[in-house]
């Protein structure tokens, strides 16, 4: 019981701020959202328990009823330019605690000109998942993102200052231009995650501050090259005192077509360690596309590639992930969606069995959602993914595991 | 002193009578046939009368033209004016909007808080005016502007000119579709009604619609 007592505690304070803060016109807004799932399946320990297990939750929690994003919005509008965002999420797992993942400032000048813009400041998410475009950040297709969008939300997030120019040739144009552009401090250990564990689907968005379990790696060990890693793995820390940033160019069709193509580097300093948390220059190139091909039916597709490196003389690794997703919404209720990715990091470093990070793998989800009201949705999503890893020992891991999962996801 | 009313009603009445025959105004029915088949693009159309002798379209009608935005749309989607009118914006929606402008016979900008409505924007001269919406930028309203009183859309394939004085004149239509008016010559005569045959090639166009979040979808999207 003592389980549930804090997020019972937190539902009822998000019932109660929200209902307080529904006044008219009001320049405050709240939004509220809570995730209860259910989860059965074969799977390995979770890389939360410290296993190399890909999903989320795993059989110690199966069968019982989890909170998955429990989350708060809160939103200040105090004209029609300016806003400012913040959201908190709770974590129902071994690690979980109430985590700030994004909070910003916005700013959408209004100028009656072929170019708009609009600007952030703060802690957010890149523009990058074309997946993850719900209230919260959260896929509105499947419970379990893609891969991509999984590691996006974990290890990535802007905290910096970001620009969006879009460029309309017309007021009656079907047609929009942007270019997107952001400098970013912080997010110097992002890789790490990819590196040590893998792709992994979940829901799972790190809040600022928050740390990750690490696995117990041979590299670790006293006497090994990479001994002074903390025991906990904190994603968006400032380790070198240089900032990155991220370019991107963006085309949109009316409403039928977004196309997206995304270079982003933190230019982190490989050879700094700070608090016992190194510095990974992690680079990656993205193209995406979301194109409603005919009525009820959307294509979406992100492809990622790029590298990361960290120590003098450590980790060199590239990873590759590519996801193609149908999906067909009927009578704004039904939703289904397939889909289908594949991923790999290429271990390209000489350090052989301490740290073995190689990694293929494939994953096909298949989700059904259901709308009744405009406050619920109820899911249920199946993935399996078959993958194999280098190991501390000569031979590989290779592994399968599948999960069904019934979630059940409530906004107010 | 009843007599004396009476006669003069009499004649008063015979003085309309013979004004009116001397100059009388013909009343023309615009018969249209869209070869496309679309009677919807049919009543998108603006069909216009423009009199050739440039005084006889001199008396403008001041008059207040207003647009809605209701459900995060322009209402109506395309409507004409004529020159030297004004137009209003009035916000029915329970957010804000921002309309503007880029056309050449109404450049302008107006912030619109829930229920307000934006002041009288002048129309000076005779175009096309392309409204949107900067924050809700599907938004879109045309305004054809015109330069006489004789105007209007389609209702049941046809379109009435009352009061049209005798002469020569241009008849011309346009839709948003097309690149510019479309013109024909045209006589009237001072007599009885008259059906004028129009035949025109259009197409539709599409207002969109507010997107319609589900899955609970963000609206920044």
């Amino acid at each position: 019981m003592s389980r549930l007592r804090i997020p019972v505690t937190l539902i009822g304070c998000l019932l109660f701020i929200s209902s307080i803060a529904r006044a008219e016109q009001s320049p405050w807004s709240v939004d509220a959202m809570v995730g209860l799932r259910f989860d059965s399946g074969d799977t390995r320990q979770s890389w939360l328990n410290g296993g190399l297990g890909k999903f989320r939750f795993d059989d110690s929690s199966e069968s019982t009823p989890v909170f998955d994003n429990l989350a708060l919005g809160l939103a200040y509008k105090p004209s029609l330019t300016t806003s400012v965002h913040a959201e908190l999420f709770y974590h129902d797992d071994p690690d979980g605690d109430v985590a700030l993942t994004q909070a910003f400032w916005q700013y959408k000048p209004l100028t009656s000109s072929r170019w708009r813009s609009r600007y952030r400041a703060g802690i957010f998410h890149a523009p990058f998942s074309l997946e993850n475009r719900g209230k919260f950040w959260v896929s509105t297709y499947t419970t379990r993102p893609s891969v991509i969008n999984s590691w996006l939300g974990e290890e990535l997030r802007t905290i910096g200052i970001e620009g969006i120019w879009t460029w309309r040739p017309s007021t009656q144009s079907s047609n929009k231009y942007s270019v997107i552009a952001a400098v970013f401090g912080f997010n110097d250990p992002a890789g790490s995650m990819l590196s040590w564990r893998g792709w992994v689907n979940h829901n799972r968005q790190t809040g600022v501050g928050e740390t990750l379990p690490l696995r117990d790696l041979p590299a670790f060990a006293d006497g090994q090259p990479f001994q002074q890693q903390a025991v906990e793995f904190e994603p968006f820390k400032e380790v070198d005192n240089r900032v990155g940033g991220y370019l991107g160019i963006e085309w949109r069709r009316s409403r039928s077509l977004r196309v997206q193509a995304v270079y982003y580097h933190n230019n982190a300093d490989p050879r700094t360690i700070e608090d016992g948390q190194y510095g990974w220059r992690t680079q990656f190139s993205q193209l995406a596309v979301h194109w409603r091909f005919a009525q009820q039916w959307e294509l979406l597709s992100q492809w990622m590639w790029g590298s990361t490196v960290m120590g003098k003389f450590g980790v060199d690794n590239d990873f590759d992930a590519a996801y193609v997703m149908l999906a067909k919404t009927l009578q704004r209720k039904h939703r289904l969606a397939l889909r289908a990715e594949r991923f790999s990091v290429d271990d390209k470093d000489y350090l052989g069995v301490l740290d073995p990070n190689d990694e293929e793998g494939w994953a096909a989800t298949v989700a059904y959602s259901f709308m009744p009201i405009k406050q619920l949705s109820l899911s249920l999503d199946y993935t399996h993914n078959d993958w194999s890893r280098a190991s501390a020992r000569p031979t590989r891991i290779a592994w399968e595991e599948s999960q069904l999962s019934l979630a059940l996801r409530y906004l107010f | 002193m009843e007599i004396k009313t009476a006669l003069y009603r009499l004649m008063k009445g015979a003085c309309a009578f013979a004004m009116a025959s001397a100059a009388q105004a013909a009343t023309l029915n615009i018969d249209i046939r869209n070869e496309s088949g679309d009677s919807f693009a049919t009543e998108q159309v603006i069909v216009s009368l423009h009199s050739n002798q440039a005084l006889a379209s001199s008396k403008a009608s001041k008059r207040v033209h207003r647009i809605e935005q209701t459900g995060s749309q322009f209402k109506p989607f395309i409507s004409a004016v004529q020159k030297g009118s004004s137009i209003k914006f009035p916000n029915r929606d329970r957010f804000a909007h921002h309309v503007y402008s880029f056309s050449e016979p109404a450049k302008f900008q107006s912030e619109l808080y829930s229920q307000q409505e934006s002041h009288e924007i002048e129309v000076a001269k005779t175009g096309v005016i392309v409204v949107g919406c900067n924050i809700h930028d599907w938004m879109l309203a045309y305004v054809y502007v015109v330069d006489t009183p004789h105007f209007g859309q389609a209702l049941n394939k046809q379109v009435t000119f009352e009061q049209v004085e005798p002469g020569a004149y241009t008849l011309s239509y346009w839709h948003p579709a097309m690149p510019g008016p479309m013109t024909s010559a045209l006589e009237v005569v001072d007599d009885a009604p008259q059906r004028i045959p129009l035949t025109i090639n259009v197409k539709r166009i599409e207002q969109l619609a507010a997107p319609s979040h589900s899955f609970h979808e963000d609206e920044d999207y």
